[in-house]
């Protein structure tokens, strides 16, 4: 990355971490039921929001197979991470893995690593439980699960989609590097997350 | 839709996806067998255990989604299939057959036009992408409408994480 760009990601992730308060990751204690609540769930933390994007950004930089591979095992081990959540399962602490998986996935786009199709997955499959795991805890007191699990799946995707649509920028030189921008935002916001996670 | 039913309208949008890469003829031929399927079971045939109904459609949604991400589908799979497709219309309508359900069967089945239709545009266009995707979906939802009536303890109203 040039200077001038380096530059540029310093300032707006300066900016955007002013801007970030952490106490806006899912601060209130009374849940919004259902569908909507579900639904809200992912874009209520930035935490959630910033990992799901850059795992569309990074599977439109990878191209095929992974554009698809990775939205697709990210929700799935999501599931499952929500269904280890419900039983119990013991998992290490969640919000360091949310803050690892926002930091590792902003570096990826921003070192436009081209990670091997089984490391990408793996890499993915890993936050994916953290994230699965962070819903799973508050999903079985919701009012109603099923449509609640229908909500955040979907706002998940809905999300990847997101992430693909802007991956698609890669196709020009200026849009490859706003993307790399858009990545290392994405890392410095993760390192955030992941220092107030640790301290 | 009524809990149970959610399981089989799961399994036909899933079912439909699954078609919809075997090609035009193959994927109308197997939402036909599907639904015929379906019909027999929920119209015809008395209540089974839900217990048993619903195992057969969480392992349908399985073997369904295979199909999905299977790279390329073999032409001798495609026979294959077309039994699948009718084990699956049966577990459907087995679901759908329960005193508890909610819908009738032709509500549900509604479902396997409404994706499968615009399954078959998008691959047929190239974008077998969203398919894929619209199947992990609904296989992560599948996943947790599985689970959740046997995960008895549940953590309570506690935030999930908290900074």
């Amino acid at each position: 990355m040039s200077l001038p760009n380096c530059r540029l990601t310093v300032a707006l992730g300066a900016a955007l971490l002013a801007w970030h308060s952490p106490a806006m990751a899912h601060e209130s204690d009374s849940l919004m039921p259902g569908f909507v609540g579900g639904f809200l769930h992912p874009l209520a933390g930035a935490d959630h929001l910033l990992a799901m994007v850059a795992v569309g950004i990074w599977g439109a930089f990878l191209g095929r197979p992974l554009v698809y591979l990775l939205p697709t095992a990210f929700p799935v081990m999501m599931a499952l991470g929500g269904v280890a959540a419900m039983a119990g399962l013991p998992l290490p602490p969640v919000e360091i893995g949310i803050a690892l998986s926002v930091l590792v996935l902003g570096a990826a786009i921003l070192f436009a690593y081209r990670a091997p199709v089984w490391l990408a997955v793996i890499i993915v499959a890993i936050f994916g439980l953290f994230h699965g795991y962070a819903h799973g805890l508050e999903l079985p007191s919701m009012a109603n699960p099923i449509s609640f699990s229908l909500g955040f799946v979907l706002s998940t995707g809905l999300l990847h989609i997101c992430g693909i649509a802007l991956g698609l920028l890669r196709g020009s030189s200026v849009g490859s590097r706003l993307l790399r921008g858009t990545g290392g935002l994405i890392a410095l916001a993760g390192f955030w997350f992941f220092y107030w996670a640790v301290r | 839709m009524a809990g149970t039913d959610i399981a089989a309208g799961l399994l036909l949008a899933v079912l439909a996806c699954a078609l919809a890469f075997l090609g035009r003829r193959a994927a109308f031929a197997g939402a036909g067998i599907a639904a015929a399927g379906t019909l027999t079971a929920a119209l015809f045939i008395g209540p089974v255990p839900a217990d048993i109904a619903l195992a057969g459609c969480w392992i349908s949604v399985a073997i369904a989604s295979l199909g999905v991400f299977w790279p390329r589908y073999p032409q001798l799979l495609v026979a294959g299939s077309l039994l699948f497709s009718a084990f699956a219309g049966l577990c459907a309508g087995l679901v759908l057959g329960q005193p508890d359900a909610g819908s009738h069967p032709l509500t549900v089945l509604a479902i396997l036009p409404l994706v499968l239709a615009p399954a078959m545009l998008c691959i047929g266009r190239g974008w077998d992408i969203a398919p894929r995707i619209l199947t992990s979906w609904l296989l992560s939802v599948a996943m947790l409408v599985g689970a959740i009536p046997y995960l008895v303890d549940h953590p309570g109203y506690v935030p999930d994480h908290r900074m």
